[in-house]
């Protein structure tokens, strides 16, 4: 280095400093004014074109050459004999210079600033070294090249490299705004910083970011930018925006529009200047910087801050496009999750990386992180909707994915977890980037398991429609008709292209038109019409009988839109109708003629009953009267006549008369008979012990010890006839006290007991007994075991009182073997039900 | 009283020749009017209103149902009908016994009923039970009272 040192010394010539003679500096510092001999190459230096000047030991500017001057702009006097320090931007780096110097290093392309008069700064490479007299340090020579133009250049590009580089890296634009006015503040000396940002609502200018350089506080200034916004016009910033253009205030002390002023001042901040950013030739903001030092304009700056303006510009403009993305893909997200459908995307290799909120509850479940859409459905079982299965590589999924092409509205059949079956239509679009490759897939799918049921449903109910023997037609509120089934075809003759449009009325016979606005009246009402029974005409103009029940039909929303229609043919009916309606009425006819033959019959079954009685009224009367002449005169002529006649005579009247007798008898008996037949007779409860006392008593025959009867306890109370029952009494124990051996005494025991619900009085005698084979004839008219000779009757006895027991709803009964006695009963419903 | 007439009507000659014999074998003096039909009935009750002297009007009437001309219960009606006769005993004795012959005769006045016995001891016996009761029993007014 010192060599170094010498050779530059030496080929620069300089043996001797420079001394300026008319610097008041250099005169107070005469003792170390340099040689006089020195003065051509003074001249010399003071006309050369590189800068030069010699400091003193304690720093003082000693000389300065023209081209110095020149550089910074001073006269000799504001420069020469003044503390080099006070030019250099950076004061420290003017005291290392010095020391170094003294030290004796010489100093080589070392760059420094300096503070021209007008406050620019200007950037130079120093080149100095010391002169030294007797060992000592007299003065120092600089010799500086300015290199602010290279040193512009290079700091622009340095500063938008570092602008560009924190932009990049920036995340919110606040951030990217700190950093930006620190990098722009750092790198050009500006103490402070602020992006002011245009509110498009307020249409202000507002602080978006405030920096300072870290060693000075600026508090009052600070708090005013970041509380004020600025119109358009007003202040620095104000006027940037207005005029579309930089501004610049080397002193803020002189400038009238400035409203931060009195903070500025008490703040120490002297300078500013503020650029606008723009955005698609519209101002977005602008960037204001501030310092403490009065600066003059200084275009290469404004140049630079306008490049990065035009940065921060694209930051922004990059930034917008960022959120703008940011919130697209936002609301896509949002919209994806509130969609009624199921969304879900994969990416290249097939694995779900998104999937809506219904999708996971369509599926019941969800696809776990790195699943393939492949493998996921297929733990959900697909069926087609004909019921067969899917197999792994039929799915749509998996044709999407090898295939890379969409799929349509696939209807499958998902069986969920819980076993559950659902129809589901699935769409898939793979998702292509701008060059055409696949890098994903997109997939929606809907729950249409209610569409498949209700298509599944109207499918059948169109099935049905179309199969039914009736006409099933659908016409809209004006008539017209909108559907038309094969049942229709059939009974109208229409086809269905001929008839559909066209109005309902063509099936109306002429008489009859009225009738179709009675019933769309009812239908827009929303009234049915049930089983109307009408006339319609067929397109052959045959008319037909027609049941009509017309209904409402319904849109969703409850409207009435229409009316459906079905007609059944009840021409067969009608004719069946009226064949049943000619049969009514043939049938009464025979009926009433009927009627009459009953009534007729009636009559003469009255007219014949009449005349029985009359016949029995005959019988008793006039059939009866000679009788008793026969045996009254028999009796005359035995009584009055008895000592004129032979014995065997007398005998023979005796015959006639007991002959006569018994015929009166069986005329008594027959028409008792007859009368039990046909008479009706009263049933009521009848106390059958005093009527039996009764009727003993009234027969003294039967007395003992002519007869013995014994009662074993009270007979009870039975439904009956009185008269009835007396005549089945007597009878009965006249029986029993005739049939019985010569020299008998009959002995009659009577008693009662239960036979079901009924009571059944029973006559025991010790009689002659009834062989078993003639039991039942007995009870038969005129029947008799034995002759008139061995037992005296008629015969109808017995007959008479199983006709009374019918009578009475009751019945009749022996027990009897010949030479045994007899057991005759009779059962009756018991009279005292409640007595029981 | 006793020589006051019984008129029996009765179209069977049989039945008047069992009835008299009857009467006589009760005793019973009374003379006997026989009608053999209602219209001669009816015509000899009204006779015997006229001349009471020759024809006296009878003191009870035997009656049978079945007559010709005019059947027994008209000639009752009848005999109901006439104030004087009102209180006049009329004895049913007919061959029914037809319930609804009884109730008629009862109901149009008859004082007693009776049906022809088919043996001439019964028959006797009813005679003689007729004449204790209704010839020497039985007291009856004179005249119609006045709530007849």
């Amino acid at each position: 280095m010192r060599d170094s040192l010498n050779s530059v010394s030496n080929s620069r010539g300089l043996s001797s400093p420079i001394y300026s003679g008319n610097s008041s500096p250099a005169r107070q510092h005469s003792s170390d004014e340099p040689p006089a001999r020195c003065a051509e190459l003074r001249a010399f230096f003071e006309t050369a074109a590189i800068p030069l000047h010699w400091v003193g030991p304690e720093g003082t500017i000693l000389w300065a050459n023209k081209a110095e001057l020149d550089l910074l702009g001073y006269s000799q006097d504001e420069y020469i004999g003044r503390k080099i320090s006070d030019f250099h931007v950076d004061h420290i780096l003017a005291s290392e210079i010095l020391q170094r110097l003294a030290r004796g290093e010489p100093l080589e392309q070392r760059k420094a600033q300096l503070r021209c008069r007008d406050g620019a700064i200007k950037t130079v490479l120093i080149d100095s070294s010391a002169f030294w007299e007797n060992g000592r340090f007299v003065l120092s020579q600089c010799f500086s090249r300015d290199i602010t133009g290279r040193e512009l250049a290079e700091q622009r590009l340095a500063l938008q490299y570092s602008v560009a580089e924190a932009l990049a890296q920036a995340g919110p634009v606040s951030e990217a705004a700190v950093k930006t006015l620190r990098i722009i503040g750092e790198n050009s000396g500006w103490d402070v910083g602020v992006l002011w940002i245009l509110d498009r609502e307020i249409k202000q200018l507002r602080c978006l970011e405030y920096w300072n350089a870290p060693a000075v506080k600026f508090p009052n200034f600070e708090a005013l930018c970041r509380k004020l916004t600025f119109d358009e016009g007003v202040g620095l910033i104000g006027r940037v925006w207005a005029c579309r253009r930089p501004a610049w205030i080397p002193d803020l002390r002189n400038d009238g529009n400035f409203p931060r002023a009195s903070a500025a001042e008490s703040d120490g901040l002297r300078a500013a200047c503020a650029f606008p950013i723009f955005l698609e030739e519209e101002i977005v903001a602008v960037l204001e910087l501030f310092s403490r030092e009065v600066r003059p304009e200084n275009d290469e700056f404004v140049k630079i801050i306008s490049a990065v303006g035009a940065q921060i510009a694209q930051y922004l403009l990059r930034k917008r496009a960022e959120e703008g993305l940011l919130a697209s893909e936002r609301r896509m997200q949002q919209m994806m999750s509130l969609m009624p459908i199921g969304v879900y995307t994969c990416d290249a290799s097939g694995c779900i990386n998104f999937f809506n909120r219904r999708a996971a509850e369509l599926w019941g479940a969800e696809p776990s992180p790195g699943e393939t859409e492949e493998a996921f459905w297929r733990k959900l079982q697909l069926w087609r909707v004909d019921g067969t299965r899917v197999l792994p590589h039929e799915t749509p999924m998996a044709q999407s994915m090898l295939l890379g092409r969409s799929v349509r509205d696939e209807e499958l059949v998902i069986v969920r977890g819980n076993g559950e079956k659902m129809v589901i239509s699935i769409e898939i679009e793979p998702l292509l980037d701008l060059t055409g490759h696949r890098f994903g897939s997109i997939s929606v799918f809907q729950d249409i398991t209610k569409q498949a049921r209700a298509d599944y449903m109207s499918r059948l109910l169109a099935a049905i429609v179309e199969s039914s023997d009736d006409a099933i037609v659908s016409k809209d509120l004006n008539g017209v008709i909108t559907s038309w089934n094969r049942g229709a075809q059939r009974l109208f003759g229409y086809e269905t292209h001929e008839i559909v449009g066209r109005s309902v009325t063509v099936l109306l016979p002429p008489e009859r038109l009225d009738e179709e606005a009675t019933i769309l009246d009812r239908i827009r009402h929303g009234l049915r019409i049930d089983h109307f029974e009408t006339l319609r005409r067929r397109k052959n103009g045959e008319l037909i009988h027609v049941s009509l029940t017309v209904s409402p039909v319904r849109d969703q929303k409850g409207r009435i839109v229409g009316a459906s229609k079905i007609a059944r043919d009840i021409s067969d009916r009608k004719r069946a109708e009226k064949a049943l309606h000619d049969a009514k009425e043939e049938l009464a006819r025979a009926n009433a003629e009927l009627e009459m033959r009953v009534q007729e019959r009636t009559a003469k079954l009255r007219e014949t009953i009449n005349d029985l009685e009359a016949f029995s009224y005959t019988v008793s009367h006039d059939l009866r009267a000679p009788l008793r002449a026969i045996q009254g005169y028999a009796a005359a002529i035995r009584e009055e006549h008895a000592t004129s006649l032979a014995p065997d005579a007398i005998q023979m009247l005796e015959r006639v008369s007991r002959s006569a007798i018994r015929l009166d008898r069986l005329i008594q008996d027959v028409l008792t008979y007859s009368r039990f037949v046909r008479s009706d007779f009263d049933i009521g409860p009848v106390d059958l012990d005093m009527l039996f006392h009764e009727t003993v008593a009234n027969y003294p025959e039967w007395r003992s010890p002519r007869v013995e009867i014994k009662i074993r306890d009270k007979l009870p109370r039975v439904l009956g006839n009185e008269p009835l029952l007396s005549q089945c009494i007597t009878n009965l124990i006249g029986n029993a006290a005739k049939f019985v051996a010569p020299g008998t005494t009959p002995r009659i025991e009577i008693w009662h007991e239960a036979a079901g619900s009924n009571v059944r009085v029973c006559f025991r005698d010790n009689g002659i007994g009834i062989d078993p084979k003639d039991h039942r004839r007995i009870f038969g008219l005129f029947e008799r075991i034995y002759s008139p000779k061995e037992f005296d009757g008629t015969g109808i006895g017995l007959s008479i009182v199983r006709k009374a027991v019918e009578r009475m709803g009751g019945s009749i009964g022996v027990d009897s073997a010949l030479g045994q006695g007899s057991t005759f009963w009779i059962e009756l419903p018991p009279g005292d039900l409640t007595g029981r | 009283m006793t020589s006051l007439p019984i008129l029996l009507v009765e179209d069977s000659e049989d039945d008047v020749f069992f009835m008299k014999s009857a009467f006589k074998k009760a005793e019973i003096a009374n003379p006997v009017y026989i009608a053999e039909d209602g219209e001669r009935a009816v015509e000899l009750l009204h006779e015997a209103r006229g001349s009471p002297a020759q024809r006296p009007p009878p003191c009870l009437v035997i009656l049978d149902l079945k007559l010709p001309r005019l059947p027994g219960l008209e000639v009752l009606k009848w005999i109901r009908e006439q104030p004087d006769y009102r209180t006049l005993p009329v004895i049913i004795f007919t061959s029914s016994q037809d319930e609804r012959d009884v109730q008629a005769a009862f109901s149009r006045g008859a004082n007693s009923y009776f049906s022809k016995p088919s043996d001439t001891a019964s028959l006797a016996r009813l005679v003689s039970l007729i004449k204790t009761y209704w010839l020497e029993l039985s007291i009856l007014p004179r005249s119609s009272p006045e709530w007849l």
